[in-house]
C-alpha cells in the first residue's frame, strides 16, 4: 500500500518539485522550472520507501535532504548535490522505529536540520543536527506528551527562530506546537487548531520571516482545507475549503522561492496529481486545481 | 615552392608528430575574408588506426576551450546593440536579478553583497573581483552527470533540457556571489554570469541564443555547443587528455556523453566550430573590408574590440595594439582541447589553430602556472602562421 501524501519543495528561481510513490517502493519526480506553470515528465528516482517522502533543501539549492522511512520503520537521511540524485547510498538514524513517515526541515544555510516521526508511542519524537547531519545534537527525543494519528508537519523560519509541528491528534483534531527560540522553548506544546476534523496529516509552509504560517489538511469530506496564522503560529483562524477537489491522500504544501506563493499538491480520485496556487502576500483566493502531467497515474497498491 | 597550404600542412604533421597528439586544425584568413587557407591533420581518435574514418574530417568539430569567451561576448554585443536600456555593458547585477538586492534573499541565498554593482563590462574583462570560479559553482556536476548518464536514463531526462541548464546557469551565478571578492586582477568565467543575465531577459538558454543570434546570421551551420562526438566509431573528434607521466594522450569519453550538452559553463569554454565556421566567424570583425556586417554594426564593432579594462576588450577578447597592426586574440584550454584565435580586424587578416588534445605537461612558467601541452603543440603552428602572413606575398 503506497501512502498518497506527496512531498515538495521549492528552489531558487522558481523551480519547485513535487515527489510521489506510484507504487511501492517506486518514488518519482516533476520539476518546474517557472513557478508550477509547466511540469517535466515525473521521472523515477532510487530511493526505496512505500510511504511519504521528507525533503528540504539549502537556499541556495546546491543540497537536498531527504528522510525516508525504511521497510524495518527506521528513518535514512540522504544528502544530495544540486540535482538530488541519488545514488542509493544513505545513513539510518539511529534505532528509532516510528509508525508514520518523517517530517524534516532545514535553515537555508543547511546547517540546522530538524526531523520528526510519530514513534510507536503515538508521541511525536525529533532529531536535531547543527551542521548539516554531520552530526546530532539529538536523536531522538519526546516531543511532549501529546498523541498522534498522523505523521507530524514541521515548518521552520529562514533563521531557524520560529518553529512549529502539527499532526492529526486521537480526536481527528489538528494540534499543533510552537516555539521561537529554535525548539529551546515552547509557547505551545500541543494546542487544538479550532475543533474541525481532518483524516489524515497535515501539511505546513512557512514565511520567509516566519510571521506566517499556513496548514492544510484533508477534511472527512475528502477536500483540502487551509488555516492561516499571522503571528508565527501562535494563534489560528478557522479552516475554508480549497476548491471543490477531492482527494485520495493528505496534502503536500510548499512556497514558490520567492515566497509570494504557496502550492498544493495532492492526489486526486483519478490518482493524478494535482496542484493549486495561492498568493501568499495578501490574497485568500485560490486558483487552481490543475492536473500535473495526466499520463501518471499514483496507484494504491 | 610549396603552396600556403602544403607549407601549412607541413608544419602541422611536423608538430603532431612531435608531441605525438591526435588532430589538428588550422585556418588563415586573408584579404579581408577573401582568401583562405585551411587544413586539418592528424586523427579523430588517438587510440584508433589513423587511417580510414578515425582521419579527421574537413567538417570535423573542435571545441574552442576558453575562447568560446569572445564568442560568447559577440553574442552578447548583439544583445547590447538590439535591447539598449534594457541589457547593456553598464547593466549591473542586481539590475538584472532584483530579487538578490533583498536583503531577505541574500540571507536566504547565503549570498555576500560585495558583486551586486558589478557590470557586464566588468565581468567580461574580469575586473569585477569574481575568484577564478566559485568553491560552490558545481564544477563536479559534469563529471557527476556523466557517470550518471550511464546509469540512469530518468537521471538524464531531468538533466539534460534547457530550463534545468539554465536553472544551473542561476545556481552558478548565486554560487559565485558565496565567495570573497580577490583582491587582484584574476582571470575567471568571464561570460558566464552575463549570459545568465541574457538569459533572464530573453527567457532563451545561451544554446538557443548563440545560434539564433550569431550562428545563423553568419551561416556557421556546423558551429555549437557541446559534444564533439557521440560515440566510439568515431562519428567525430574526440577530445584528448594528457599524461604528463607517460605523455600520452587518452579520449575523453566523458565529453562524449550527451550531458556534455547541457554544460553551464559552456558560454567560458563548450563552443565549437569546424574550421568552415571559422572562416566566417573571422571574417565577420574585419572592419574594412567593405561587407556589411550581420551581426554587431558599426561604431558598436569597432568599441568591443578595443582594450576596455587590463587589457581586456568588453567582447572579452584580449586586445592590443594599433592601426594595422591592432589585434584581438584569446586562446582556450579546457584540459582536453586547446585552441588559438587571432585576428588583426584593420588588417584583416586572422587564424584560428586548435587541437583536440590538452592537459598539464607536468611543468609550470616562470608565474608559477602550470604549462599547457596543448599551448606548447598551438605554439609553433601559430608561430609559423604568424610569419607566413608577414612574408605572404614573398613565399606564396
Amino acid at each position: 500500500m503506497v501512502n498518497l501524501r506527496p512531498a515538495s519543495l521549492f528552489l531558487l528561481q522558481n523551480q519547485v518539485e513535487v515527489y510521489m510513490n506510484a507504487a511501492p517502493n517506486d518514488m518519482y519526480r516533476a520539476i518546474s522550472y517557472d513557478n508550477g506553470s509547466t511540469w517535466n515528465a515525473f521521472y523515477k528516482l532510487r530511493i526505496k520507501t512505500n510511504d511519504a517522502l521528507a525533503c528540504a533543501a539549502t537556499g541556495n539549492a546546491r543540497t537536498r535532504y531527504y528522510v525516508y522511512r525504511r521497510s524495518d520503520s527506521k528513518f535514512s537521511l540522504l544528502k544530495r548535490n544540486e540535482f538530488g540524485y541519488d545514488d542509493g547510498s544513505s545513513s539510518i538514524m539511529g534505532s528509532g522505529l516510528f509508525t508514520s513517515a518523517p517530517s524534516m526541515v532545514c535553515t537555508p544555510d543547511g546547517n540546522n536540520i530538524f526531523v520528526f516521526g510519530t514513534g510507536n508511542d503515538k508521541r511525536f519524537w525529533w532529531a536535531i543536527s547543527r551542521n548539516g547531519g554531520a552530526s546530532w545534537q539529538l536523536m531522538w527525543g519526546p516531543l511532549g506528551a501529546g498523541t498522534f494519528k498522523s505523521a507530524p508537519a514541521a515548518v521552520v523560519s529562514d533563521d531557524g527562530s520560529v518553529l512549529a509541528i502539527f499532526g492529526l491528534g486521537m480526536d481527528n483534531r489538528v494540534w499543533y506546537a510552537q516555539s521561537s527560540n529554535g525548539g529551546n522553548n515552547w509557547n505551545v506544546l500541543f494546542g487544538p487548531i479550532t475543533s474541525s476534523t481532518f483524516t489524515g496529516p497535515p501539511a505546513a509552509c512557512i514565511s520567509a520571516d516566519g510571521k506566517k504560517v499556513m496548514i492544510v489538511c484533508r477534511g472527512t469530506d475528502k477536500k483540502f482545507y487551509y488555516n492561516d496564522s499571522s503571528d508565527k503560529g501562535l494563534t489560528w483562524g478557522n479552516f475554508h475549503a480549497i476548491g471543490e477537489g477531492v482527494f485520495l491522500g493528505a496534502p503536500s504544501i510548499c512556497c514558490s522561492w520567492d515566497r509570494k506563493y504557496v502550492h498544493v499538491f495532492g492526489v486526486g480520485n483519478d490518482k493524478k496529481m494535482w496542484r493549486a496556487i495561492r498568493d501568499y502576500a495578501g490574497s485568500t483566493q485560490w486558483q487552481g486545481w490543475w492536473q500535473l502531467n495526466p499520463g501518471m497515474s499514483f496507484l494504491t497498491d | 615552392m610549396a603552396t600556403a597550404y602544403e607549407h601549412l600542412s607541413q608544419q602541422m604533421e611536423t608538430t603532431l608528430a612531435d608531441f605525438n597528439s591526435p588532430g589538428m586544425l588550422a585556418v588563415i584568413v586573408r584579404k579581408g575574408g577573401n582568401e583562405t587557407v585551411a587544413s586539418v591533420r592528424g586523427v579523430r581518435k588517438k587510440d584508433l588506426s589513423s587511417s580510414g574514418n578515425n582521419k579527421i574530417h574537413d567538417n570535423d568539430r573542435f571545441c574552442l576551450g576558453s575562447t568560446s569567451k569572445p564568442v560568447s561576448g559577440f553574442m552578447l554585443s548583439y544583445l547590447v546593440q538590439q535591447l539598449g536600456s534594457v541589457f547593456n555593458f553598464d547593466k549591473k547585477i542586481k539590475d538584472i536579478f532584483p530579487e538578490l538586492a533583498d536583503p531577505a534573499c541574500q540571507k536566504h541565498f547565503n549570498i555576500r553583497t560585495d558583486y551586486l554593482n558589478a557590470t557586464v563590462a566588468k565581468m567580461m574583462t574580469h575586473t569585477a573581483y569574481f575568484p577564478w570560479a566559485p568553491t560552490n559553482s558545481m564544477d563536479y556536476t559534469l563529471d557527476l552527470a556523466g557517470l550518471k548518464e550511464t546509469l540512469d536514463a530518468d537521471y538524464v531526462a531531468e538533466y539534460a533540457n534547457l530550463k534545468a541548464l539554465r536553472q544551473r546557469r542561476y545556481n552558478y551565478m548565486i554560487a559565485s556571489q558565496q565567495d570573497a571578492p580577490v583582491t587582484t586582477f584574476t582571470y575567471n568565467g568571464g561570460p558566464i554570469l552575463p549570459v545568465t543575465m541574457a538569459e533572464r531577459i530573453t527567457g532563451k538558454a545561451y544554446e538557443e541564443m548563440i545560434k539564433e543570434y550569431v550562428f545563423n546570421p553568419l551561416g556557421m551551420d556546423k558551429a555549437g555547443v557541446g559534444r564533439l562526438a557521440t560515440n566510439g566509431t568515431p562519428d567525430g573528434t574526440w577530445e584528448h587528455t594528457y599524461n604528463k607521466d607517460t605523455k600520452i594522450f587518452s579520449p575523453a569519453t566523458k565529453n562524449t556523453l550527451m550531458v556534455y550538452n547541457f554544460h553551464s559553463h559552456a558560454p567560458a569554454g563548450a563552443v565549437y566550430f569546424t574550421y568552415g565556421d571559422a572562416i566566417k566567424f573571422i571574417t565577420e570583425f574585419f572592419l574594412k573590408n567593405g561587407k556589411t556586417k550581420k551581426v554587431v554594426k558599426d561604431p558598436l564593432l569597432t568599441d568591443i574590440l578595443l582594450p576596455h579594462a587590463n587589457g581586456f576588450a568588453k567582447s572579452g577578447w584580449i586586445a592590443g595594439g594599433s592601426g594595422d597592426g591592432a589585434w584581438i586574440s584569446h586562446d582556450g584550454d579546457n584540459g582536453a582541447s586547446y585552441c588559438r584565435m587571432t585576428i588583426y580586424p584593420n588588417k584583416g587578416e586572422g587564424f584560428i589553430v586548435c587541437s583536440n588534445g590538452s592537459g598539464w605537461d607536468g611543468t609550470y612558467d616562470s608565474a608559477g602556472n602550470g604549462v599547457s601541452i596543448g599551448g606548447r603543440i598551438i605554439n609553433p603552428v601559430a608561430k609559423e602562421i604568424n610569419t607566413m602572413l608577414v612574408n605572404w606575398k614573398t613565399n606564396f
